[in-house]
């Protein structure tokens, strides 16, 4: 197959229409399925050779997820800090930011972030936590977000 | 006041129910108790979380208001959850052959303590 970069917005059109069909589904119940799909997310990103296995500790999920979301085109930049049990994650012009607003618009929250899903997926299962979004909001310019991730001993 | 874990074995010492479990509504596993059924709590969060979110869209499609409690009968057993305030919710597995409205009443009549422990 060959290489190909996929538009950004048409990303997004499947997305919104996936996003608000599960929303309107399953309701409040649409965030536990994107937890479900994340350790899947994970397993089609280790199929499509981008492997989290070297994650064992928080530095390196800092490392390792920032590049990938940046070499893939998701974000622009994202730095993590580990304050407590609590990581604080912060994106710099999120790809998905008129994404995020349109469902917003709708009054669907952003349940479907793939940036909280797979900070909480590599968390839970390469540094053996468990993990929950605590909080996600926009910061700064329009396309930065800071999302909270709060992290418990299993 | 009780621990969470505390209620949550008071509950499942309600005749007829043998699991508890606290599900916020993202599925994350709150906690969990059980009377040696063998259930995997940690297993069943996003079941529980999108079988009640589909429960409160359905009430809402039908009009029938604002859910408070959900029953689900299977041929093994019996599913009753609550919800918790607006993020989190109580789910119990009970026999088929409990006692099916004390369940629910000791279910309703704890919610308040369990949220409040949340």
């Amino acid at each position: 197959m060959a290489e190909k970069q996929v538009d950004v917005r048409a990303v997004q059109g499947v997305l919104y229409g996936v996003y608000k069909a599960l929303y309107g589904v399953v309701g409040e119940g649409a965030a536990a399925v994107m937890r479900k799909a994340a350790p899947d997310i994970l397993d089609m990103f280790a199929h499509l050779g981008v492997d989290f296995s070297c994650v064992d500790d928080v530095n390196k999920l800092s490392t390792k997820l920032g590049e990938t979301m940046v070499s893939t085109g998701m974000c622009e930049k994202m730095n993590f800090s580990l304050n407590g049990n609590e990581l604080t994650t912060n994106i710099t012009q999120c790809s998905f930011f008129p994404l995020t607003m349109k469902l917003k618009e709708d009054g669907i929250p952003p349940f479907g972030c793939p940036f909280a899903a797979l900070t909480i997926a590599i968390a839970e299962k390469n540094l053996g936590k468990r993990a929950r979004l605590k909080s996600l909001e926009p910061v700064g310019n329009p396309g930065d977000t800071r999302l909270v991730v709060e992290l418990f001993d299993k | 006041m009780p621990s969470m874990k505390d209620m949550l074995n008071d509950l499942i010492k309600v005749e007829g129910i043998n699991t508890a479990v606290i599900v916020g509504r993202d599925g994350f596993v709150i906690d969990g108790a059980s009377n040696g059924a063998g259930m995997d709590v940690e297993a069943v969060g996003a079941v529980i979380s999108t079988g009640i979110g589909t429960a409160e869209i359905m009430g809402r499609e039908l009009q029938v208001g604002t859910m408070s409690q959900g029953m689900v009968e299977y041929n093994n057993g019996i599913i009753v959850m609550g919800l918790l305030g607006k993020d989190a919710v109580l789910a119990c597995v009970a026999d088929t052959k409990a006692n099916l409205g004390n369940v629910r009443y000791q279910i309703k009549k704890r919610s308040p303590e369990i949220q409040a422990a949340l």
